[in-house]
């Protein structure tokens, strides 16, 4: 399929992606929150970051995940912590929110593969920290000579705040 | 014989999910973290199946699948692979490069049990 010449509904496919992965990957459901302002001053020392980037021939962009460190624990407890316990580890905290984004950016690719938009994933990159520690990590944001599209939508898991954002980079027409 | 099945994923999460997947049953599961140690350990293991990621750091999938097939030892190895990406050109590779299932992540527990279960033998483990 190629693509219509619209911008892809980033909020639209972040709010199929994130019920679906979470549910399909934890057993957990989501309830969305209604969107707050970005506020780039707030102190992030408890929260980790995760980002997967979008090259496709038509758009490039990121699906980026922000979540506690808390949440990922009670997640590696949900997902190998049962009755047959693996002898060997536990999650880390950062693999875990690394491998749900790549999940989250997998769901997101196929939905753009279907709007004409096919784009390949990167390996994702987390940071954990304060804004310094967040900036540390590729800047995904576009040129500003492209047209952006973007999509953030907040989320409340198992009394947890989760903020998913998709950005669309289209080169000029 | 117990079977012997390879994760190969460059993410522990998944590694651990599948130890704890097969943990139940009668079989060995060894892991690396991407395609290159997965050769290497491939080699020295010679499992019964390979679970194979898709995109992976040092060397992805799709490019330790190609070398694994022009092993002589190990190209009749079985490969479950897996994706985080539905619908992605690749799948007519890998199903070019004989690999027996692909599977989309997140997957259902049952779903890549039954599949690795037509391939080796999944019997539960007899507690001592």
């Amino acid at each position: 399929m190629s693509a219509t010449g619209a911008s892809p509904d980033l909020d639209r496919i972040g709010r199929h992606a994130l019920p679906e992965v979470i549910e399909a990957f934890l057993g957990w459901s989501v309830t969305e929150l209604p969107p707050t302002p970005v506020d780039l001053t707030r102190a992030a020392e408890d929260r980790l970051l995760a980002v997967v980037q979008l090259q496709g021939p038509q758009v490039a962009g990121v699906v980026q995940l922000e979540l506690p460190p808390t949440f990922a624990a009670q997640a590696a407890v949900r997902l190998v912590g049962g009755g047959h316990r693996p002898p060997s580890g536990h999650v880390e905290a950062g693999d875990f929110a690394g491998e749900l984004t790549n999940l989250l950016a997998g769901r997101v690719a196929a939905r753009l593969r279907l709007e004409g938009y096919p784009c390949a994933l990167s390996n994702p990159e987390v940071a954990l920290g304060g804004q310094s520690a967040l900036e540390s990590l590729q800047d995904p944001r576009p040129t500003p000579a492209r047209s952006t599209a973007q999509g953030r939508t907040v989320w409340s898991c198992q009394g947890h705040r989760l903020t998913l954002e998709i950005r669309l980079d289209h080169p000029p027409t | 014989m117990t079977p012997t099945i390879l994760s190969v994923d460059d993410s522990k999460t998944v590694r651990l999910v599948l130890a704890r997947l097969f943990s139940p049953f009668a079989c060995e599961v060894c892991e690396a973290s991407n395609g290159e140690e997965g050769l290497a350990v491939a080699a020295q293991k010679k499992p019964d199946l390979i679970i194979l990621d898709h995109n992976m750091p040092v060397m992805d999938g799709l490019t330790m699948l190609h070398k694994l097939r022009e092993d002589p030892t190990l190209k009749r190895t079985p490969v479950i692979m897996l994706t985080a990406e539905s619908g992605c050109e690749n799948i007519a590779t890998v199903a070019r490069l004989g690999v027996r299932d692909y599977l989309t992540k997140p997957f259902r527990d049952e779903e890549l049990l039954a599949k690795a279960g037509r391939i080796i033998p999944l019997t539960p483990r007899t507690n001592p």
